[in-house]
């Protein structure tokens, strides 16, 4: 009798524990692009939400891009589709955000933009959007680096010749 | 062979009990010294070589009686003889038909068993209700999840550039080609449909004096719309410090200004300041800057 209850003890918990990482993984389910891209949000979604905010957009086939300048200042976004040889995904396996002739008085406005694209993996978890967004501030404000927050690369390079910042976020093999 | 002192007898008298097996009782030696050895027991279980008259122990050849015996103590002579020498298994002549003691051991043995099983089925219960939990729940979350492919885009940070940032704010291009450079200065603008590499608007404006300064001053426009200016820029080549110049560029920042009267004259005031040096500022959402080689002042949108 009291084999059976423990054993029925047992077969909840076992139960109940495999009921929530099954659900978890199926929501964070990523196999429709090879657990290669940013969970659960088409390319498409990105692309119409920066056309909200007055981004201008184009499909490059590989890529869609994005941009929108204002006066001198230009903000560049590439959003690489997921795929293989054959096949390519509406998703977004990478990330690459650039600011063009930023100053100082740019400077709040490109973190902005930059951290919205780098959280897009992580938006389900405010800790990692803080973590991602604080060290987005110091790379910005200095020279850049390269970094890795839970399977993702994040890359902040400064190029004085095209007068450029750009951000580069990419799932980490 | 008799027993050494101290060893005990069967209750017929005909065993002692050596330790390990009961051995038959024969006649004394003749007295003297030992002329042979020690007699060798027959190997055990081979009662063929023991002989017809040697009964066959009635105790396992192994172990030890006085350590493996189950057997209670027994009063009498038995007794007698088992506090007087180590202690021997009850006798049981042969063909009494004694019941044949078990082996050591074999006492506690159905307990033992008993616990063996009772562990093997709990160990298994549970194993089972883990892998068959795991199973069912694992089953049930993934049948009644539906993965997220098509999440709603994050909302956007505060200052995430939009696209009605892109245009000087309340700017219309009557405003500063009609009302200022044309009507009030008599200056010619000529329509542009290039579009302006530099900040992607769709059409540009070159305006200049009607007089003989033409070639030494101009503003150019860039717009999408009537209304939808994307930057305005004066440049006088009249050299640094020349009124003509400064005058330009104030008027330009009183014209850009104009819909607030606060803050029209503090533009005013500021370009007039800074005309002659490199310098820039951003008032009511216009940012000003100068330049002194090339003799300019450029207004953008403030981000």
């Amino acid at each position: 009798m009291v084999v059976v209850a423990v054993g029925l003890v047992v077969f909840l918990i076992a139960g109940a524990g495999a009921y929530a990482v099954a659900r978890i993984d199926r929501e964070q389910d990523t196999k429709y692009c090879g657990h290669d891209c940013v969970p659960g949000l088409s390319i498409g979604t990105v692309v119409e939400a920066l056309q909200g905010q007055g981004h201008t957009c184009a499909d490059k086939r590989l890529f869609w891009s994005c941009e929108l300048r204002i006066g001198r200042v230009r903000f560049e976004a590439d959003l690489f589709r997921a795929g293989n040889v054959t096949d390519f995904y509406e998703y977004i396996s990478k990330v690459e955000a650039r600011i063009i002739n930023p100053d100082s008085t740019t400077a709040a406005a490109g973190l902005d933009y930059m951290s919205w694209f780098a959280m897009l993996p992580h938006r389900d978890d405010p800790s990692t959007v803080k973590k991602v967004g604080g060290w987005l501030a110091e790379q910005i404000a200095g020279d850049g680096d390269i970094t890795y927050v839970l399977d993702w690369e994040y890359t902040v390079e400064r190029n004085a010749n095209t007068r450029s910042i750009e951000l580069t976020m990419k799932r980490r093999h | 062979m008799a027993a050494p002192p101290g060893w005990p007898y069967s209750p017929d008298g005909r065993f002692w009990w050596d330790g390990a097996t009961w051995q038959p009782v024969q006649a004394p030696p003749p007295p003297g010294p030992a002329t042979h050895g020690p007699s060798v027991p027959p190997p055990p279980g081979t009662p063929a070589q023991q002989g017809l008259n040697v009964p066959p122990p009635p105790w396992p050849a192994t172990g030890h009686p006085s350590a493996a015996s189950p057997w209670p103590h027994t009063p009498g002579a038995q007794s007698a003889q088992q506090h007087a020498g180590p202690q021997a298994p009850p006798y049981a002549p042969p063909g009494t038909g004694a019941p044949t003691p078990a082996p050591s051991g074999a006492g506690p043995r159905p307990r033992r068993t008993g616990t063996a099983v009772f562990v093997l089925v709990t160990a298994g219960t549970l194993i089972a209700a883990l892998a068959l939990g795991g199973l069912v729940g694992a089953a049930a979350g993934l049948a009644t999840t539906e993965p997220v492919t098509d999440a709603p885009a994050p909302s956007f940070p505060g200052r995430f550039p939009m696209g009605k940032q892109r245009y000087l704010p309340k700017v219309t291009l009557n405003m500063v080609a009609v009302n200022w450079l044309q009507a009030a200065n008599s200056w010619r603008c000529t329509r542009s449909t290039a579009s302006d590499p530099l900040t992607g608007a769709k059409m540009g404006m070159i305006c200049r004096p009607g007089d003989a300064t033409r070639l030494h001053m101009s503003v150019y426009i860039w717009y999408d719309g009537p209304d939808k200016v994307v930057s305005v820029k004066a440049r006088c080549d009249l050299g640094v410090g020349s009124k003509p110049c400064t005058s330009l560029f104030s008027m330009m920042a009183d014209t850009l200004l104009s819909p607030d009267r606060t803050l029209r004259g503090q533009a005013e005031a500021w370009a007039g300041k800074n005309a002659d040096k490199a310098a820039v500022t951003a008032i009511g959402g216009v940012r000003l800057e100068t330049s002194a080689r090339p003799h300019t002042m450029e207004a953008v949108p403030a981000i």
